[in-house]
């Protein structure tokens, strides 16, 4: 049967908001009520309540590492989103050069970071723009594949008709090449700022940042050591909500700049 | 001299087996050709030979009567439409990429789309609104806006559906009857072949040849009575046999 469709009871954002909501409810009773009906001891599982209690007593602490370390993931996505992007135009431009450097790029993303963590304190130093480069070379990849697929994987018949006019090869990056890879590019964005905020957290447990100023991995390592678990907690709570946030900007960014595209991507 | 002009022109690609051999074919300044030939037989390869993007791999091609290249249209079987683009800068792109926009042109473009049949409020709209035949004639609007003098079409109107093929077939009647720019049309349509064009080329598969020409008799403007007049039905009846017997 069609009728004409009832307008929606709800705002379309509160109706993408709730349901994630409720589920996040109903872990956080599930949680509390386990570590009441089983007496879970605390350091090995606080209650969500100590939890959210110890974040409110340490929030200048938890503020302030979560600006640094958002600041560290920023800073490295926006170059991975950068980097990866002309790493992607050179690679489109013609096969011979995706397959000479393609294993160089597959290497960055299956060499072990904890590896390779020592080495760049040993070039760089230890402290913010080692924890950076941490970030970088996790989060670069995906936004390099993605891009390269969409500025390489194109409808045949649009091809042709840019031959058929003779276009030139810059016309046809700019026209055809480029806005056909914005979705994979907000893609590839999507994974890797989820990426930056692990490489920035990792980044931090391995180079820190000195002294004086400490970041989400350095709590979230030296709690681990000494057994503060609400604590721990706490971090990994405002690691996860900082992942969240940047997610989300990303998403808004991309549905308000390129609405022209953003309706092929919901459609998938 | 023809203003498409093919001689002895044979294709093939990696494998041995030749895509088209032998081809000779000849098209008139202001002729509408229809191309009938089973699936694979090489039509779309000899569409692509036309318009300068596959190589022959032996014999001739000559498209224009000198030395400059004339200004060739292409309709594909999909519109092929720009899905990040209006339907205005859709129809844009092929100036855009002639370095041929001024204001004019610019102004053109709403007329074009008019003369489609696409209304102005459709200009703003992306592809993904408009329905299959709405597409189709903004595809037809982008090859028409560089004034062809050769419009290539690859089986255009094949995915739409029977009442909808009808009516483009009349429009792209008018519009030619208007311009009368060289068209080669692929089709797997008897019915459309015969009723758009002067002339049919018959081709028969593996390697691809010329079958036959069949010449097309009827008067031009041609209505929409004349595909159930006899002598019509008598010509489909007999094209259809030709290539029936030939498989
Ligand atoms: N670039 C290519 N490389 C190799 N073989 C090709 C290429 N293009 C086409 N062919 C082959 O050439 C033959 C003819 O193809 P073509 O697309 O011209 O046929 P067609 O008559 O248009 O068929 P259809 O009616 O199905 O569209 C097919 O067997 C096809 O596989
Ligand atoms: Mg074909």
């Amino acid at each position: 049967m069609t009728g004409p469709r009832p307008s929606p009871p709800v705002p379309r954002w509160l109706g993408s908001i709730c349901p994630p909501v409720a589920v996040l409810c109903l872990v956080l009773i599930g949680w509390h009520l386990a570590v009441e009906v089983l007496d879970i001891r605390r350091f090995l599982l606080p209650p969500p309540g100590a939890v959210l209690t110890e974040a409110w007593e340490r929030a200048d602490e938890l503020s302030a590492a979560t600006g640094l370390t958002a600041l560290a993931a920023l800073l490295g996505f926006s170059i991975s989103l950068v980097l990866g992007s002309l790493v992607a135009l050179v690679f489109s431009q013609s096969p011979l050069i995706r397959r000479s450097f393609y294993p160089m790029a597959i290497f960055l993303q299956t060499v072990p970071i904890i590896a390779i963590a020592p080495l760049i304190i040993i070039w760089v130093g230890e402290g913010f723009v080692s924890v950076v480069i941490v970030t970088v070379i996790i989060s670069l990849f995906p936004i390099i594949t993605n891009t390269t697929t969409g500025l390489t994987t194109l409808d045949a018949n649009l091809v042709d008709l840019f031959r058929l006019h003779r276009a030139s090869r810059w016309d046809t990056l700019r026209k055809l090449r480029i806005p056909n890879a914005i979705p994979n590019l907000i893609t590839g964005a999507r994974i890797s700022s989820g990426l930056a905020v692990v490489g920035a957290i990792i980044g931090e447990i391995f180079a820190g940042h000195g002294q004086h100023q400490h970041g989400l991995g350095y709590h979230v390592y030296y709690a681990g050591q000494n057994l503060e678990t609400e604590w721990q907690f706490a971090v990994i709570l405002a690691s996860t909500l900082l992942g969240v946030l940047i997610f989300a900007g990303i998403s808004l960014i991309s549905r308000v700049v390129l609405h022209r595209w953003t309706f092929n991507l919901e459609s998938n | 001299m023809a203003l498409i002009s093919l001689t002895d022109l044979g294709v093939r690609f990696e494998t041995d087996r030749p895509i088209l051999e032998a081809i000779d074919l000849q098209i008139e300044d202001g002729e509408f050709v229809s191309i009938l030939g089973p699936s694979g037989c090489g039509k779309s390869t000899l569409l692509r030979v036309i318009a300068g993007l596959t190589p022959p791999t032996h014999g001739t091609v000559q498209v224009g009567e000198n030395t400059r290249a004339p200004r060739l249209g292409f309709v594909f079987q999909e519109p092929a439409l720009l899905p990040w683009r209006t339907v205005r800068e859709n129809i844009r792109l092929p100036l855009e990429l002639d370095r041929a926009l001024d204001s004019t042109r610019e102004q053109e473009i709403g007329r074009q789309l008019q003369r489609l049949g696409l209304q102005a409020k459709d200009e703003s709209k992306f592809p993904r609104m408009l329905s299959g035949g709405m597409k189709m004639r903004a595809a037809l609007a982008r090859a028409l806006i560089v004034h062809p003098q050769i419009l290539l079409f690859d089986e255009p109107f094949a995915a739409l559906d029977e009442l909808l093929r009808l009516e483009l077939n009349e429009d792209l009647l008018r519009l030619w009857g208007e311009k009368r720019w060289s068209a080669v049309f692929v089709t797997h349509n008897i019915t459309e072949a015969i009723f758009l064009s002067q002339r049919v080329i018959l081709m028969d598969s593996q390697p691809g040849r010329i079958l036959e020409e069949v010449a097309v008799p009827f008067e031009y403007p041609r209505p929409e009575s004349l595909r159930q007049s006899q002598a019509f039905v008598e010509l489909l009846g007999r094209v259809a046999s030709t290539l029936r017997g030939n498989r």
